[in-house]
Parts: structure tokens; C-alpha cells; sequence
């Protein structure tokens, strides 16, 4: 299921539609993440705050959609541009390549309540294939 | 046995009740089996589904995504014991339909999508996670029977 160049275009439309609320987008999608599926908590116990919107949730979300701005501009070679971030998932973060399904999940979620008319199925499919394109390329240097 | 506070429950009711059947049915739907296209398996009797316009312009698609959500409505309005309400579509689903039962949960997620679409930021954390409680409550259920 690689990405067509249909895909592509489609993925960088829709970026370009909604890179400006990128930080709005990943506090929420990190926030709801967090309460809709509990046993993510797990990765943040050494946050004081987890509650929705709370400092530490709203800078690490915007840390992850830096990434996935990384990953917009590097969509040629997903693989070899995310490698660092690979890296360090693995090796230093060591978070179970499950829970990219999961956030992948819930940043679907708020850019389709945020932006209902640009998120059409066909954006959708285009996206849902990238954000899975960006799990793979993170679970590249797991084992 | 599913334990449902007070709250969930009204969720459910609420949102539920808010929902135009004949609009956010045939949305799931049609989306589902564009973003998951292998899902179009089961429709080959519905004509053209060749690609995103077709499939949002089938009338039967459309139709069927109506008959589904209404599905949804026993479990609704039975949330204590969905899984023996479900327990003749499961069987239906497992022997008839012959659906593989992730195909569920790809609906249901389809279904979560079109309703914060629709609930904007009215679908909190909170309603989003009483949703797909709900949801993977009734998943579960429709997958129960098979063997």
C-alpha cells in the first residue's frame, strides 16, 4: 500500500490547508489520546499533568506534528527522512509501534472536526495511507 | 458484563438522538469502503463502485449505510445486554454474510470519524471515548458467534 502520486499531492493539499493549526491539532490529538486509550498514560508518567491541554501535553504535541511535517516534506523517501526519529523511537523512547495506530487514530479524528469540508474520503484515504507510511518508516530501526 | 455510568449512557442517548440516519449512514459507509477498499468485497451486487464519486453517488450504498446505522439502534436502546441482542446478526454476519470481523471495527471507525465531523468540537475526549467504548462494545458482540 505505498503512496501513489495521487496520494501525495492529495497529503500535501490538505497540509497546506491545515499546517497552520498543526499545534492546535497535535495538543488535541494528544490530549484525547491520552483519555480515550488510557494505556498510553504509560509513556508519560513522568509528566506532572496529563489532563487535556496541560503544558506538557501541548509542547510534546506540537513536538510530534513537527514531525509530521518532516515527514510531509521528506513523503518521496519516508523511509531514509524519518530515519533519526527511527532511531530514537527505538532505541531511547521505545514506544510499542501499536500506539502510532492509535495516535494516527485520534489526529484523524481532530482534523476532521476541525476541517470537515477538506477532510474528504478521499483525503482521508490519502492521509490514513501516509500516517501508516510514517509508522512503518518509525518502526524502521526496531529490530 | 459492560458497566455504563450514567454519563455514558446519556452520551450515547445524545448523540445518537442527534444524528440524521439518512445523512451520517450512507457517509460512514461510502467512506469506509473508500478508505478501505478492500471492504467493497461484499458489495458486489451494489454496480459501481469504481471510484470515490461513484461510491458517494450509489444509491444502494447509500441505503444499505442507512440499514446499518439503524442496527446500531438496538444497541442503543439496550445497552445492559447488547451482546445477546446482537447474537443472531453475528451469526448472520459469520454464516451468511461471511464479513471478517475487522471489517467492523474499520467501520466503526469510519463512524467515528463522520460523527466529530459533524459534533465539531462538541466530540470531547470524553465523547469520544464513551463512543468507541460503545462501539467496540457492539464490535465485539457482532463478532461473538463466529467459529
Amino acid at each position: 500500500m505505498s503512496l501513489s502520486d495521487k496520494d501525495k499531492a492529495a497529503v500535501k493539499l490538505l497540509w497546506s490547508k491545515i499546517s497552520k493549526s498543526s499545534d492546535a491539532i497535535g495538543n488535541d490529538a494528544l490530549s484525547r489520546m491520552i483519555v480515550v486509550y488510557p494505556q498510553t498514560k504509560t509513556y508519560f508518567a513522568h509528566w506532572p499533568d496529563l489532563s487535556p491541554g496541560s503544558p506538557h501535553v501541548k509542547a510534546h504535541g506540537k513536538t510530534v506534528m513537527g514531525g509530521i511535517a518532516l515527514a510531509v516534506s521528506k513523503i518521496d523517501d519516508l523511509r531514509a527522512g524519518l530515519l533519526d526519529l527511527s532511531e530514537q523511537h527505538a532505541y531511547k523512547l521505545r514506544v510499542d509501534p501499536a500506539n502510532f495506530k492509535i495516535l494516527s487514530h485520534c489526529i484523524l479524528v481532530v482534523i476532521s472536526m476541525m476541517f470537515p469540508k477538506e477532510f474528504t474520503p478521499e483525503a482521508h484515504v490519502s492521509l490514513d495511507k501516509f500516517l501508516s507510511g510514517v509508522s512503518l518508516a518509525l518502526s524502521e530501526r526496531y529490530r | 458484563m459492560v458497566e455504563w455510568t450514567d454519563q455514558e449512557r446519556a452520551t450515547i442517548s445524545s448523540i445518537f438522538g442527534s444524528l440524521d440516519y439518512d445523512d451520517i449512514g450512507p457517509k460512514a459507509l461510502s467512506r469506509c469502503l473508500i478508505v478501505y477498499p478492500w471492504t467493497q468485497r461484499h458489495f458486489g451486487s451494489f454496480g459501481n463502485l469504481y471510484n470515490a464519486e461513484a461510491i458517494i453517488g450509489n444509491q444502494k450504498v447509500a441505503a444499505h449505510g442507512i440499514k446499518v446505522l439503524h442496527g446500531l439502534d438496538r444497541a442503543v436502546k439496550n445497552m445492559d445486554n447488547i451482546k445477546e441482542i446482537y447474537a443472531e446478526l453475528s451469526i448472520l454476519h459469520s454464516e451468511k454474510l461471511h464479513v471478517d470481523p475487522d471489517n467492523f471495527k474499520l467501520l466503526a471507525d469510519c463512524l467515528t470519524i463522520v460523527v466529530a465531523a459533524k459534533m465539531g468540537s462538541g466530540f470531547n475526549p470524553g465523547t469520544q471515548a464513551t463512543f468507541q467504548k460503545f462501539l467496540a462494545v457492539v464490535v465485539s458482540a457482532l463478532g461473538k458467534q463466529y467459529h
